[in-house]
């Protein structure tokens, strides 16, 4: 299973990563939301988790624009964020997140199981 | 119509009022009693008409709108005293139509310019007393009649601009609540965009610190010497009741300021409470404590918001945890009068009478729970009530030795058709 993780501090991309990486899943690091639309469409990943708040791209726009691209609008992608679910999980929803985790709330082994499920249904 | 439409065809309209007016003086008072010779009707209808055409024209092309207003009255004066000279056989009280730009220059128009046409109005009125009498001095029925005219045209500029004056008032104080109001909700605005940002700045380390530390916990990252364990473990609940905290604590703050919005649904509590019970059951066993939920019959569904009173039920849930070292704890409903009343009831070590009060504060424990455990954030029961309050509900706690039984009660109700003006 390919997981694709966006997100701009490094830190979190290094834990989730060692995370999945022991669950015998293949992790795809993107910094900002530019580079993780091109990996999405060369790699394919199965689920993407995409942080909100980033620089210049935020996560939301980076949203709106996978579900308009055809070649990758069928990945589910969970917004893994610390911005409060009040804050950003409604228009989430609408641009058609398939999950809103908050991360300090989320430790990586529920945001793994919600990342398998979400494969499992695919 | 709103009034900008009525400013825009306002011209139009009393031009039209006026050639209308015009048309029915020469028609119905000059041309059947032949004063005039027909031919010369036309051309003098005609020049009239011009001359107000170009008028208006005059004064809403140059003039904005107090002057306006202003030569638009004194215009509506001088009309009006024309009219009323022509229909003076008619009866005397046609002068009231003077009421009408008069009353409209004390709405518009500052006191003094409304007094100056009321003066004008006052001297048509003299005028015509003098005009209509064949002696110098007029009859004193008619001196009578022009001076109670005239003190009943200045009455009416003193009452409208009385009136004037009250509806400025009130439309300043409205304008007035609208900026604060405004005020407001940009204040409101601007704390949850600082509440979101700040719970992301405390959280973003956090979270790095809990993934690692649960890894550690998990031993994911290698095995661990016990004494390694036994300080991985530390930090890892520590770091969670951090978590805990700082979520508890941006949760008053939005409340307290006013940010926080309920999402106000249909919701099955019986579900709601099945749910909640099986996911504590299944992240934190206790062997010598049993949880459970009692089963009901049937359950309308209630207007809430799940996810904040299932933070309620989490946090009634936990706190009952802390009371009871050993035995059971059972959750009930029940929905009486369009009330739901859910009641958590342990046997643990209860409460004391004098603390009941003072659980729902922040940072408050009763004395037995201070030998017991001390693990908590202190604020849980604060937030529930916070939560239940915002539902228009109660919360309480009671101890059970009145039944004659251990432990104690905590229990909040809630109208089943809440509708908060701040929900959604």
């Amino acid at each position: 299973m390919k997981v694709l993780i966006i997100d701009d501090e490094k830190g979190i991309i290094k834990m989730y990563s060692e995370y999945f990486k022991m669950a015998g899943m293949q992790t795809l690091e993107a910094s900002d939301g530019t580079t993780g639309i091109k990996l999405a469409k060369e790699q394919k990943p199965d689920v993407i988790l995409l942080d909100i708040i980033m620089p210049r791209y935020n996560g939301l726009d980076v949203l709106k624009d996978i579900k308009a691209d055809e070649e990758i609008k069928n990945i589910p992608v969970f917004l893994l964020t610390n911005l409060p679910q009040e804050s950003s999980g409604g228009k989430a929803k609408e641009l058609g997140a398939a999950g809103y985790l908050v991360k300090a709330e989320n430790e990586p082994k529920m945001v793994l199981d919600v990342i398998r499920g979400a494969a499992a249904n695919k | 119509m709103s009034f900008s439409k009525v400013h825009r065809y306002e011209g139009i309209v009393e031009i039209f009022t006026w050639v209308i007016i015009i048309l029915v003086i020469f028609f119905v008072r000059f041309l059947p009693q032949r004063l005039i010779d027909n031919d010369h009707v036309y051309y003098l209808i005609g020049a009239i008409i011009s001359f107000i055409l170009l008028y208006y024209l005059i004064i809403y092309k140059y003039f904005n709108r107090p002057y306006r207003i202003y030569l638009k009255t004194i215009a509506d004066i001088v009309l009006i005293g024309v009219l009323i000279h022509v229909l003076k056989d008619y009866g005397q009280y046609f002068f009231a139509l003077y009421f009408l730009p008069i009353a409209a220059a004390a709405l518009e128009l500052e006191f003094i310019n409304a007094l100056i046409i009321a003066t004008i109005a006052s001297v048509f009125v003299a005028f015509e007393v003098f005009l209509g009498s064949q002696e110098l001095l007029p009859p004193t029925s008619q001196l009578y009649q022009g001076a109670w005219q005239i003190g009943l045209i200045l009455l009416m500029t003193i009452f409208c601009r009385a009136l004037a004056l009250q509806i400025r008032q009130e439309r300043s104080e409205k304008e007035e609540a609208q900026t604060r109001q405004k005020a407001l909700e940009e204040e409101a605005a601007r704390q949850k965009e600082f509440l979101s940002l700040t719970s992301h700045q405390l959280y973003t380390p956090l979270s790095i610190i809990r993934g690692f530390v649960s890894m550690l916990h998990e031993e994911k990252l290698g095995k661990l010497s016990p004494k390694q364990k036994d300080a991985a473990d530390e930090i890892y609940i520590s770091t969670k009741r951090m978590v805990a905290l700082v979520s508890e604590l941006l949760s008053i703050s939005r409340i307290q300021s006013g940010t926080f919005e309920l999402k106000l649904a249909p919701t099955d509590i019986f579900e709601l409470i099945k749910k909640t019970v099986d996911e504590f059951n299944q992240g934190r066993p206790k062997e010598n404590v049993q949880l459970f939920y009692n089963r009901v019959a049937r359950i309308e569904p209630i207007q809430i918001d799940a996810d904040k009173i299932r933070n309620v039920l989490y946090n009634l849930i936990d706190n009952a945890f802390k009371y009871t070292p050993k035995g059971k704890i059972s959750i009930s409903c029940e929905q009486k009068n369009d009330t739901t009343t859910v009641k958590v009831i342990d046997e643990g070590v209860g409460i004391k009478d004098e603390d009941i009060e003072k659980l729902f504060q922040p940072f408050f424990r009763g004395k037995n729970i201070l030998e017991l455990d001390n693990k908590g954030t202190g604020l849980g029961l604060y937030v529930a009530r916070l939560i239940i309050e915002k539902h228009g509900g109660k919360i309480w706690g009671e101890s059970n030795s009145q039944a004659g039984r251990k432990g104690s009660t905590f229990a909040f109700s809630i109208p089943n058709n809440f509708n908060s003006p701040g929900g959604k």
